[in-house]
């Protein structure tokens, strides 16, 4: 399945590669931004099916709050990417889960099946390893 | 029948004045030394009324002098460190343990300044407490400044973090350009990811940046490092037992690059190369040295040592000898590739095996 999704990253050379990772694997990415203003705008202007959330963005630790936004209000799927995954040790209402930087294609592609079969409603046995699920 | 002097004293009565004398001198000269030290003093019954502060302590706090007798004392300190006080201070005086607390008392300008309030009791010969004897000392300036390293710290921490996650897109982004190179880039950064995670490892940090709950320690990095070789359940396929051991900077890279390779290895060729394939890796201390054993097993069945070795094995040698001042040896089993490290004991935590020496 393909999905219409957003990078949130304020590292561009990360970002540029994490958009082609995910072109590859037949998604659309929407956008890549770098600050939880910009994300909003665009969530609000476009169809967003799923949002990869650093957790310390350009104007600095907003992703926390940007991601549980996206996941409870605007009916986006949050998966968060950071380098600080203890940064939500105990979770983040209204997202999925949280991958560890650096990441690998592999870990993207697992992960990113796994939430899009929970945004869809379908049977997911078991999630990726890399993938630490809230809740 | 009393003696008396020329004067008309007895002599018990010539005793008793001395004595007060004596005693007022040392008072006078207790007073006088404590109102030259630079830092606040103070005196306490052994119920714990203060019933004594020197000249600092009044002109730092800019009251009255006798105002801050009793329980007063409390009241100077800030608002969140108030109960804490107390009840060390209680816990003190119920058990005659030196008291020793960091609190933010307030200066005569209503600023409140970080200080180290510290106490010990004086004992009569009978060993109980006869009168406590405290100081304040203001370390303000220093907290700060140690507020202010922590900060640095962080801030250095994360970039570290980044370099690694921006140097791996970097290479993979580079790699795009030249198919053909695709096989070595991959290579390359699976490597830097794993020395990205034994850094996340050892790097310093406070209790939001820690990646785990738990312990940093080496098999709480290698579970983390092995997850990507867990099978279609999300089981580990590479089972830890023994010994755990903390690893510093220093072995960080070894430690990476030793495991990192050994898993890859394992992937390709052997154990891990088959779903029901498994590894145990068991590390132990041995008297001075600390042996890490990696048993292969339910791979495809081996017939010797392979005609060549590659570059990651010599990496994992030189991890382990060179780096680790360890050795390494290889025994390929029919059941499986078995690989022993044995190293010094003090080779994961040089650093601190240096200090402990020093």
């Amino acid at each position: 399945m393909t999905a219409r999704i957003l990078i949130i990253e304020d590292e561009a050379l990360v970002a540029m590669e994490l958009r082609f990772v995910l072109e590859d694997l037949g998604h659309e990415v929407v956008a890549t931004v770098a600050d939880a203003a910009t994300a909003r705008r665009i969530v609000r202007e476009e169809d967003v099916d799923l949002a990869l959330v650093d957790i310390h963005l350009s104007d600095g630790p907003t992703g926390v709050a940007l991601g549980r936004e996206l996941g409870q209000e605007l009916g986006v799927s949050v998966l968060f990417m950071t380098a600080n995954p203890g940064m939500v040790r105990d979770g983040v209402a209204g997202t999925i889960g949280v991958l560890s930087k650096p990441t690998d294609e592999r870990s993207v592609q697992t992960a990113v099946d796994y939430a899009l079969r929970r945004r869809m409603g379908q049977p997911v046995l078991y999630a990726p390893p890399e993938l630490q699920l809230f809740g | 029948m009393t003696q008396t002097d020329p004067n008309g004293d007895s002599s018990v009565e010539r005793q008793l004045a001395l004595t007060v004398q004596a005693l007022a001198e040392s008072e006078a000269r207790f007073r006088a030394i404590a109102d030259s030290m630079p830092q606040m003093v103070w005196s306490s019954r052994p119920d714990g009324f203060h019933d004594y502060y020197n000249a600092r302590w009044y002109e730092f706090t800019g009251v009255p002098e006798g105002s801050t007798d009793g329980e007063a004392w409390n009241g100077m300190f800030h608002p969140e460190d108030r109960e804490r006080a107390r009840a060390r201070w209680k816990h003190s005086l119920e058990t005659g343990e030196p008291y020793e607390i960091e609190y933010r008392l307030r200066r005569h300008d209503g600023v409140y300044r970080w200080t180290l309030g510290r106490a010990r009791p004086i004992r009569n010969e009978a060993g109980e407490i006869t009168r406590w004897f405290g100081t304040c000392t203001d370390i303000d300036d220093l907290k700060r400044s140690d507020q202010a390293k922590e900060l640095l710290s962080q801030e250095l921490s994360h970039r570290i973090k980044n370099i690694f996650a921006v140097v791996s897109a970097l290479i993979a982004l580079s790699a795009r350009q030249h198919p053909e190179a695709r096989g070595f880039a991959n290579a390359v950064r699976t490597r830097i990811n794993a020395l990205a995670r034994a850094h996340e490892f050892v790097r310093p940090h406070t209790e939001t940046s820690r990646p785990t709950v738990g312990s940093m320690t080496l098999h709480a990095f290698l579970a983390d490092l092995f997850k990507a070789y867990s099978d279609l359940t999300g089981a580990t396929r590479v089972t830890l037992s023994g010994d755990d051991a903390t690893f510093d900077d220093q072995a960080a890279t070894s430690v990476a690059l030793l495991f990192h390779e050994l898993a890859t290895n394992a992937a390709k060729y052997g154990a891990l190369s088959l779903e029901g394939g498994r590894v145990t890796l068991d590390t132990r201390h041995a008297g001075d040295r600390f042996i890490l054993t990696w048993t292969e097993t339910g791979g495809p069945p081996l017939s010797g040592p392979p005609a060549r070795t590659g570059f990651g094995s010599s990496l994992a040698s030189l991890s382990v000898e060179g780096q680790l001042g360890g050795r390494l040896e290889r025994h390929w089993l029919p059941t499986g590739l078995q690989v022993v490290a044995d190293l010094p004991a003090t080779a994961l935590s040089r650093r601190r095996a240096a200090q402990n020496v020093a």
